[in-house]
């Protein structure tokens, strides 16, 4: 799969030029990561014809949906895409399956909604109405929907942000259950390095537009520097033992001399070269 | 007391509302999905009525609906019916001077609606027809209530735009608020007082409707 397009963006501020170019092998799940407005979204909302690049091509399977010369500009409706949005936009005024049968093509089998309503273990809230979902649930029935078409491409805007760490993994696994069965090239829009790592086989860092870097996730996500450990802010400091706020958790660390060297709200960072690290028996 | 105005503005406000219904949604089609660049001027033309004094709207439907005027001809070659002063001349005049009342609430809660509702009906391979009908009407059903019970009650009470164009004629066109103007203007007071109650508590029954509708469901109608 192909993926060239040239945009110019006007978010915010100032006006950006969104300029990338993404080979994709069929099946693979990628992932797009970046700091906001740097055009995550817009690339899926361009492969999946929401959003009209000014030029590019993408190409799906010896398939062109768009190309600016000659114009060939696929509409959405006829491009075979499943998209997680990131706020699910699920139909409330339809239950989880009418969500589900009115993604299915009129002609085919009623059969594949329980076979997808099992595959991600929902078949309780089939009679549900969203709104009276989890986030999570809400989440799996949103990438049921997707899926259900049996789609080429599988776009995925940051679809996890708003859940717990447990939610989180747990959809994981079913977005790695899922692409098992189906092998659905995959776009992840992503915040989460963790994430990243366990789900896509290939990363592209973006910025201002730009790929800035790409390759496999082991090797993108560890390279900005190699030896640093932790980065944590002290949120307290007893017996020469400090307690870390790193990203969201908690962390508490011996290290001699600390009362007399750091006080509560330093910033810190721990590196390899200072760290023992033993092996737990 | 004679009871036929009431009867005749209910039967004129029913008509009305049905036929309003019917012509907004693919009014609203088009200026929902395809009007970005003229949306303003679209808006603001369905919006005229709001503000024009009923009497410049009453005139201009007068020019259209007279036998010689536009409307007025074409039915007469088709139906042979006279506009003017006449029930469908009525109802064509209500259609329009209460079309903001219907289209407005109707399309500021599409506007309001979560974009991804639209864009989520197309990747799963819906048209707008498609998506319109099942997906973003269905999750709007308080504004569309609003914009048939508004619309309703602005036809009861509608006054200068009948008088223009349909003047007073028992049973065909002289609606409530005509037959009020016609009993104070014999000094009947007695008539007038009743007739003019009525739509006092009609009118303010519509609203507290209207608003006890709005205050158990608060994202907002109108």
């Amino acid at each position: 799969m192909e993926v060239d397009l040239q945009k110019q963006l006007r978010g915010g501020k100032e006006a950006m030029l969104l300029d990338v170019s993404l080979k994709v092998q069929e099946g693979e799940i990628i992932a797009i990561m970046g700091p906001s407005g740097a055009g995550k979204t817009s690339i899926l909302k361009m492969i999946a014809g929401l959003l009209a690049p000014d030029s590019g091509l993408i190409k799906v399977n010896n398939q062109t949906w768009y190309q600016n010369q000659p114009l060939i500009n696929v509409r959405t409706q006829k491009r075979s895409i499943g998209y997680v949005f990131q706020d699910y936009a699920l139909f409330p005024n339809m239950s989880v399956r009418e969500n589900l049968k009115y993604a299915l093509p009129s002609r085919e089998s009623q059969a594949n909604i329980d076979e997808i309503l099992e595959l991600i273990d929902i078949q309780n809230l089939a009679e549900q109405k969203p709104t009276a979902l989890s986030g999570g649930q809400q989440q799996r029935v949103a990438l049921a929907r997707a899926l259900i078409r049996r789609p080429k491409v599988l776009l995925l805007d940051e679809p996890f942000a708003a859940l717990d760490d447990v939610m989180r993994s747990k959809l994981q696994s079913d977005v790695l259950a899922l692409h098992r069965r189906y092998k659905t090239t995959t776009f992840l829009v992503s915040h989460t390095p963790a994430e990243v790592a366990r789900l896509a086989s290939q990363v592209f860092i973006l910025q201002d537009g730009k790929v800035v870097q790409q390759g496999s996730p082991a090797s993108v996500l560890t390279q900005t520097d190699p030896e640093t450990l932790l980065i944590g802010e002290i949120l307290a400091i007893q017996n020469n033992q400090i307690t870390l706020v790193v990203k969201n958790s908690l962390s508490t660390i011996d290290i001699s001399g600390a009362t007399a060297h750091y006080q509560v709200g330093d910033s810190i960072l721990i590196s390899a070269n200072q760290y023992q690290i033993h092996k737990k028996s | 007391m004679d009871w036929s105005p009431f009867w005749l503005s209910f039967k004129l406000a029913s008509i009305t509302t049905v036929l309003l219904f019917l012509i907004s949604v693919p009014v609203i089609y088009g200026v929902y999905f395809y009007s970005r660049s003229i949306r303003p001027a679209l808006k603001a033309i369905i919006s005229l009525p709001l503000v024009l004094p009923p009497t410049v709207l009453g005139y201009y439907l007068l020019l259209l609906l007279r036998p010689e005027g536009w409307l007025g001809q074409l039915s007469k070659q088709w139906f042979d019916t006279r506009l003017v002063f006449s029930f469908s001349g009525l109802v064509i005049g209500s259609i329009i001077f209460s079309l903001p009342f219907m289209i407005n609430p109707i399309l500021s809660a599409l506007e309001n609606l979560p974009d991804s509702y639209r864009e989520a009906a197309y990747t799963l391979g819906k048209s707008r027809w498609n998506t319109l009908i099942y997906v973003l009407l269905p999750n709007i059903k308080a504004s569309l209530w609003v914009g048939g019970v508004m619309t309703f009650a602005h036809t009861i009470g509608e006054f200068g735009v009948i008088l223009m164009i349909g003047g007073s004629i028992p049973d065909e066109t002289r609606v409530a608020s005509i037959a009020i103007y016609n009993e104070v203007e014999m000094l009947n007071y007695t008539n007038a007082n009743v007739y003019a109650a009525i739509l006092l508590l009609f009118s303010f029954a519509v609203l507290i409707l209207v608003y006890l509708y709005q205050h158990r469901r608060p994202q907002g109608i109108i």
